[in-house]
């Protein structure tokens, strides 16, 4: 039966094949193919985010219908949204709440990237597109949150485009830069606009063709040490059928927020209202006035949080230098650290460590402490034993992967990167949770 | 000529004299020339008596002291001379010098209103500065009653001085503070406390025969608490009602003007309707007749009621001068009270449902500020109530129950679309379950059929 010949092909089908190619698209989706072994799960989250993005997209086309950029105009232009507009209020409660779900979905898909080595030779570029994209992605939240143009978000964005200021010698041109001026006006909103509706799609649709170019190329990468199961799976139809349950079962998630938040108590929809709040993202509050005092105990949105409350607990002065500009310019360096990962971490390609890899674990030691230091002061200034936990744990698990590293011997992958990673996520972590809890 | 010609020089002295106490005396600067009458009498060598020290003692509060002047700018005489002369003290306080010293009670008003009813000289330190207090002093029942020999009234010192014995003590001149300091007693807060000084004091008015009890009445009323803890300057306290330099109480028939300085549109109301004559005629004080005047509390619909009000209210209502039921009058009344208690209730329902709807996560914003409108509409209503006529209310109303109506509505809408989302919701996840179920079949499908490809691919192949 394998050999039986193909069906005849409507004149409408053939119509496009000779004009599309649509023939080749076939032939790329039946090669196309995913590895099936322990940790194959973590390939959905891939889909998972190019989903809800495509929902920011359709969303943000529709809410672009009536929405009006500018001081006198925006907040009252999301009002009529909301109450005037049909299904006005779906349409920006799913354009809030799936941003948030897209960054949480995009840290899942990088740091299941990052842990599996995924990026290791020859998929580098890939890593750094898809690294890209979660900068861009960080920088629609930003951009986006600005856009109502409420007390909130006036105030939260007055104080996030401050931070740059601390960038020695071009930090105040940037922040007049961001802002179109001294302050957050009118003019940073048309800025924030443009950058949400122009700019940033620009960049996305480079970075993202770029990206899925290189998956294509490349496929799906195995880890070193993974058994395959069998032979790889058909991605179409086998794992889009897998990624279509995820993405339904994520709108189900998504609108179910969106229609309890407003009245479910907190914790009611746990675990997403320990990282965010979604009663704030959904309530429109006051029109922004920039006479008014800033709103009591504001915070930035949760993904920068960790951010926050680092500089937040930094001293003012750290070794005779401004404890801001070193907060900023250390989280600079983890940004850079982050895109050359892969150019970085050498043992993950089985070469042989060089100066850079030897950096990255002295730097993975000295952060450690830093680390233990800072849960250590969370518990004795906040009684927070959280922060000493995370702080202990790792410290702990720094010093582990050395001494494995020193007994696994050469040509086996270092353990030291992923150390870094965990560290990072026990930073983002700790910080995250002082952050919501002070 | 009286005050100009040494003013510098003692203000200078007087300056060297309040910063030497807080900083140190800088080692180059000369010694500042000090006014003989500040260095005699803060000397105790010179002046034993305290009370004779008290005037330089105080002068750094003294309005006066902050704005330049010193003793002789008032009390003259000259304060050049030399302490070290036998005749130092002669020299100073020769009247041919214009030393008049303390000045008696009677002549109070006239020794302050030598620069304070002198607008050449009083625009040197406000050029909007009032000066007519004397003038307008002399036309209030104080004033009348001063210039009859009566030396118990009130003259400027009694509320501008400091009474620092308590609160029976006599004033003393120096340590005048600026009617702005919340620290004097003439400023908004203070003024009920210092008119009540004397005029809460029944064994001091009694060969007045006047009451003594408006500021235990003031204390309750609606003024005082729009003052005191509404912290709102601008509500009335006595001198608002009754005037401050020239007070006096209000004559009947100028009540309704009294009251219309901040109650302008009821006070006009009132002398629009019919009303106004009536009470002219009975020589009834208009306003007071129903509000009351110190203890005034806030008007409600209730005096518009059919019916007696509780015991002991501030106030009366219709119901004082037409109890018969039979009365027209009444009948608008009552008609009146259920046209603003009918619209008051339709805020009060249309406002419930909006927090509720609120409180459900909806937007109501836009509801509320609509609603806004009606309780606008309901004000406008009790001031037309000042017309005594029914059609105008009614009018006031219906536009406010409009309003209320829609507010109302926008509300239900709102609760309504609350529900109606948690029914889509509940639809939807049943849509999605049974999409996921269709996927997760067709899944197990395309599985087996993969799996059975693999297992004779490598066979048929």
């Amino acid at each position: 039966m394998t050999s039986s010949s193909p069906a005849p092909e409507s004149p409408f089908r053939r119509f496009l094949d000779e004009r599309l190619g649509l023939a080749s698209l076939r032939e790329l989706l039946g090669h196309k193919t995913v590895p099936q072994h322990k940790h194959a799960f973590w390939y959905v989250w891939g889909g998972m985010v190019l989903f809800l993005f495509l929902v920011q997209v359709a969303t943000g086309i529709l809410l672009l219908l009536y929405y009006r950029p500018g001081a006198g105009e925006a907040y009252e232009s999301v009002q009529f949204i909301v109450t005037r507009v049909s299904w006005g209020w779906l349409v920006r409660s799913l354009h809030s709440i799936s941003a948030n779900l897209l960054m949480l979905a995009l840290m899942v898909h990088l740091a299941s990237v990052f842990f599996l080595r995924a990026y290791r030779r020859p998929r580098e570029l890939t890593w750094v597109t898809g690294v890209g994209l979660f900068f861009v992605f960080i920088t629609f939240g930003f951009s986006g949150y600005l856009l109502p143009w409420n007390q909130l978000a006036f105030f939260a964005t007055s104080v996030g485009t401050e931070v740059p200021r601390a960038i020695p010698w071009v930090g105040p041109f940037l922040v007049k830069l961001i802002r179109g001026g001294p302050d957050v006006t009118g003019a940073t909103l048309s800025r924030f606009y443009g950058l949400h509706v122009a700019i940033l799609p620009a960049l996305t649709t480079l970075l993202l063709g770029a990206h899925l170019y290189l998956v294509q190329r490349h496929g799906m990468s195995v880890p070193r040490d993974a058994q395959e199961k069998g032979p790889p799976m058909p991605f179409y139809p086998n794992f889009l059928l897998r990624d279509m349950i995820g993405w339904f079962v994520a709108l189900g998630v998504l609108i179910t927020i969106i229609v309890l938040a407003p009245t479910a108590p907190m914790g009611a929809l746990f675990p997403f209202d320990v990282l965010f709040d979604p009663k704030h993202l959904l309530e429109l509050g006051t029109k922004a006035d920039p006479f008014a005092s800033a709103p009591e105990g504001i915070k930035p949105e949760w993904s920068f949080l960790f951010m926050y409350q680092t500089l937040k607990l930094l001293p003012a002065k750290l070794a005779g230098l401004d404890g801001e500009m070193v907060g900023v310019l250390c989280f600079g360096a983890g940004a850079l650290v982050l895109v050359l990962v892969p150019f970085l971490d050498r043992g993950a390609s089985g070469l042989r460590p060089n100066a850079f890899s030897r950096l990255g674990g002295a730097a993975v030691v000295l952060i450690g402490l830093v680390m233990a230091g800072l849960g250590t002061w969370s518990m004795v200034v906040l009684g927070q034993p959280l922060g000493v936990a995370g702080g202990v744990l790792a410290a702990t698990w720094i010093v582990v992967s050395v001494l494995l590293d020193l007994r696994r011997g050469a040509g086996r992958p270092s353990l030291l990167f992923p150390s870094l990673g965990w560290l990072a996520v026990a930073f983002i972590v700790v910080m995250t949770a002082i952050g919501r809890i002070t | 000529m009286r005050r100009a010609a040494l003013l510098p020089l003692l203000f200078a002295a007087l300056a060297g004299r309040l910063a030497g106490q807080a900083a140190p005396v800088q080692d180059a600067a000369p010694p500042a020339p000090v006014s003989a009458c500040v260095a005699c009498h803060s000397d105790p060598a010179r002046v034993p008596q305290p009370s004779a020290r008290e005037p330089v003692a105080n002068l750094a509060d003294d309005i006066h002291g902050q704005r330049g002047l010193s003793c002789h700018d008032c009390h003259g005489g000259r304060a050049d001379v030399d302490l070290t002369a036998p005749d130092a003290a002669a020299r100073a306080h020769d009247a041919a010098a214009g030393y008049v010293g303390r000045p008696a009670p009677s002549a109070g008003p006239a020794f302050c209103g030598r620069c304070h009813s002198d607008p050449a000289y009083m625009s040197r330190f406000n050029p909007d500065a009032r000066v007519d207090q004397e003038t307008r002093y002399h036309t209030s029942v104080h004033g009348e009653r001063l210039a009859a020999g009566d030396t118990q009234v009130a003259s400027c010192i009694s509320c501008h001085g400091r009474h620092p014995g308590g609160e029976k003590s006599a004033a003393l001149a120096h340590g005048i503070r600026a009617v702005a300091d919340p620290q004097s007693p003439v400023h908004p807060l203070n003024v009920a406390a210092t008119c009540a000084r004397c005029h809460g004091d029944a064994e001091y008015m009694a060969e007045y025969g006047i009451p003594t009890n408006q500021h235990e009445q003031y204390q309750q009323s609606v003024h005082r608490a729009a003052l005191v803890e509404k912290e709102d300057l601008s509500a009335p306290t006595c001198n608002d009602c009754h005037g401050n330099h020239g007070a006096r109480p209000p004559e009947v028939e100028s009540m309704a003007f009294v009251c219309g300085t901040c109650h302008a549109k009821q006070a006009e109301l009132f002398r629009q309707s019919t009303m106004k004559l009536a009470f002219d005629e009975a020589e009834m004080g208009e306003c007071i007749v129903c509000h009351g005047n110190h203890g005034i509390v806030a008007p409600t619909d209730e005096l518009l009621f059919h019916e007696p009000l509780a015991e002991g209210a501030a106030t009366t209502g219709c119901y004082t001068c037409h109890p018969d039921a039979t009365d027209a009058a009444l009948a608008i009344s009552t008609a009146v009270h259920g046209d603003l208690g009918g619209l008051q209730a339709r805020i009060g329902e249309a406002r419930a449902v909006l927090a509720d709807a609120s409180a459900k996560g909806m937007p109501v914003a836009e509801a509320e500020y609509e609603l806004a409108g009606a309780t606008d509409a309901l004000v406008e209503a009790r001031a037309l109530v000042h017309l005594f006529r029914r059609e105008p209310v009614d009018e006031a109303c219906a536009r406010g129950t409009k309003v209320a109506d829609s507010a109302l509505a926008q509300g239900h809408a709102a609760i309504g679309a609350f529900y109606f989302r948690h029914r889509w919701l509940a639809v939807s996840l049943l849509g999605i379950a049974f999409v996921i179920l269709s996927l997760w079949l067709k899944l197990r499908q395309v599985d087996r059929r993969w799996r059975a490809s693999e297992m004779s691919g490598p066979a048929s192949g």
